[in-house]
């Protein structure tokens, strides 16, 4: 879809994303706790943990430091500043939803902790889903269009060298 | 870049002040409400409404120049400034447009529904006037713009659609008067066509390009399939309003068979959104969307067995219900309780910080009220049509009314929301 390799991994990244809140949705809509001895429930948990500490943290840092400061050097620092004020508030939301799932990872959910998860979950998926809408909508087009193929080679090195 | 990407980047300044387009939208919940009780109103001749002065020719004018023209107007001052990435060339001419487009519907609706032509004249030609100015606003914006050649189509479609629906209903009003139409029910079908199919089903079709893929997280559809469609759609209302002005059956009969074509293209190009899009768990507003899509998809085969007296006596009512009620009703308000959020997030800042959760926007719990009640209600009336039965019909306006005054909730929790924020207007 992308001709850019860097738009076209974060794009990438974002389907793997949605994919995986779409399934927290299910999950959470219950009102009975997910057990973590469900295979199902066990797996959501697993892929939760792993892609929060790795893969989001990461796509979340490549765009602040490497992105982000690419589109500020030509001037365009809007799109830049409001993706990484919605960085800031997942961030935490993010390191807390992954706390509540490693920890049922081992012992399950009681009802308190279930309801946090809920809580923390609704907010991190609605978060998610718009921000990805954000930037597929506006940031990959615009990386698309705009990086020059030597800036496209380094920072796909630097990005897929770090995955 | 499209319609996020337009508000993230340089768009804020093409973001109207909040009041600009929820006055429309307001408006338009109002007058939703007035519709339903309109409708119970016009019960006993509702079913079999060919047209002419009196309580439903007032109900069918809620409908069309209340509800469905303020929500697209409302949407269009906001929207297409962003799509275009070109900004209106000014806010007060859009607060003109509302206060005579509001004034002049209702004296136009009192005097149908009062058969007092007198009002009805008076209010043809303020809503004209300010249908004119939005007209004007409009494709303004469209001969400045340089991006999304398929929406700016569709808008093309729609203006000149608009300019020739004002001059036609301006006419029947007048006609009304004078009788000077050598035949008023032709100019009145070819009103309706031009009203449904080419202002707002133009519209409608347009938007969709930009706001289905970005609901689903899709890609825009493919533009020569898109643009095919677009010639497709105008074609159908050409020979449609052409066969209503000249009488002629076989060009209406073609046109409700292109319209099968049209149609076909325009879902198949949505199916492919939906199926490609990252984001399958769409919501209840989609299920609203599909619903008008399955009725878009009936409203040309309707036309055509009411056009070849296949539908029964009523076919032509049950006609203008589908694609009326039906298919653009059901569509605006499932993308208007999509839109109405997004447009408010863009408004409001959080008090503990960082963006608001769309869900903090507005209540959730009216709007699964008015899904239920407003399928319900259209079901009922499609029924009263064919049965020809008041009662069903005043029982389907009873909980069509119940289902706008959720929907009217959830719009009173947004405004809300607004005036308790922060506003960047």
């Amino acid at each position: 879809m992308f001709t850019n390799r860097i738009s076209q991994t974060l794009h990438d990244e974002h389907r793997a994303t949605i994919a995986l809140m779409e399934r927290l949705e299910r999950a959470i809509i219950r009102r009975l706790a997910i057990s973590p001895g469900d295979p199902e429930a066990g797996r959501l948990l697993r892929d939760l943990v792993l892609a929060i500490d790795t893969d989001t943290m990461r796509h979340f840092d490549f765009e602040e430091t490497q992105l982000f400061t690419l589109l500020e050097s030509v001037g365009d620092h809007l799109i830049g500043d409001h993706l990484t004020e919605e960085h800031t508030v997942m961030r935490p939301l993010g390191e807390k939803l992954a706390a509540l799932a490693r920890a049922a990872e081992s012992g399950g959910f009681d009802p308190a902790r279930w309801e946090e998860f809920r809580r923390v979950g609704a907010e991190f998926v609605q978060r998610m889903v718009v921000h990805v809408q954000k930037e597929e909508m506006a940031l990959l087009p615009l990386v698309n269009e705009t990086m020059d193929s030597e800036t496209e080679m380094r920072l796909y090195e630097a990005y897929a060298g770090n995955g | 870049m499209t319609v996020v990407g337009m508000f993230l980047g340089s768009a804020k300044s093409r973001l109207l002040p909040a009041s600009v387009p929820f006055r429309f939208f307001v408006a338009a919940a109002v007058l939703h409400v007035v519709l339903w009780v309109a409708v119970l109103f016009a019960a006993g001749d509702f079913t079999r409404f060919r047209g002419g002065v009196g309580p439903s020719l007032a109900a069918v004018h809620l409908l069309t120049l209340g509800v469905l023209t303020m929500t697209a107007i409302g949407a269009a001052v906001q929207l297409l400034p962003v799509a275009t990435a070109r900004p209106l060339v000014a806010v007060w001419p859009i607060k003109a447009v509302f206060w005579l487009l509001v004034p002049g519907a209702i004296a136009l609706i009192v005097g149908m529904y009062a058969t007092h032509v007198g009002l009805m004249i008076a209010g043809a030609v303020a809503s004209t006037v300010g249908l004119l100015l939005f007209a004007g606003l409009f494709v303004d914006n469209l001969r400045r713009a340089g991006s999304m050649p398929v929406v700016r189509a569709y808008g093309w479609g729609a203006f000149v659609s608009l300019v020739l629906l004002v001059a036609l209903g301006l006419a029947l009003s007048l006609d009304a008067e004078i009788g000077f139409l050598a035949d008023h029910a032709g100019v009145a079908l070819a009103h309706m066509i031009l009203g449904s199919f080419g202002f707002m089903g133009m519209l409608a079709l347009g938007f969709s390009h930009v706001l289905i893929p970005m609901f689903a997280l899709s890609n825009a559809p493919k533009a020569r399939m898109a643009q095919g469609g677009f010639a497709v759609a105008a074609a159908t209302v050409m020979l449609g309003v052409t066969g209503a002005l000249l009488g002629e059956t076989m060009l209406l009969t073609a046109a409700c068979v292109l319209g099968v074509v049209a149609a076909s293209l325009h879902l198949r190009l949505m199916r492919v959104a939906l199926a490609t899009g990252m984001r399958k768990r769409l919501g209840l507003s989609f299920l609203l969307v599909r619903i008008s899509w399955v009725l878009l998809a009936l409203t040309p085969l309707v036309g055509l067995a009411a056009l070849q007296g296949w539908a029964g006596p009523d076919g032509p009512t049950l006609f203008g219900l589908v694609s009326l009620g039906g298919w653009l009703l059901t569509f605006l308000l499932g993308i208007l309780q999509r839109i109405v959020p997004f447009l408010t997030s863009m408004h409001v800042t959080r008090s503990t910080g960082g963006p608001p959760l769309l869900s903090e926007l507005g209540a959730s719990a009216p709007l699964t009220v008015h899904a239920v009640c407003h399928v319900v209600a259209i079901t009922g009336l499609v029924t009263a049509i064919v049965l020809d039965s008041a009662v069903t019909a005043a029982l389907a306006a009873l909980v069509g009314l119940a289902g706008a005054l959720a929907f009217a909730t959830f719009i009173a929790s947004i405004l809300k929301t607004l005036a308790s924020a922060q506003t960047r207007a």
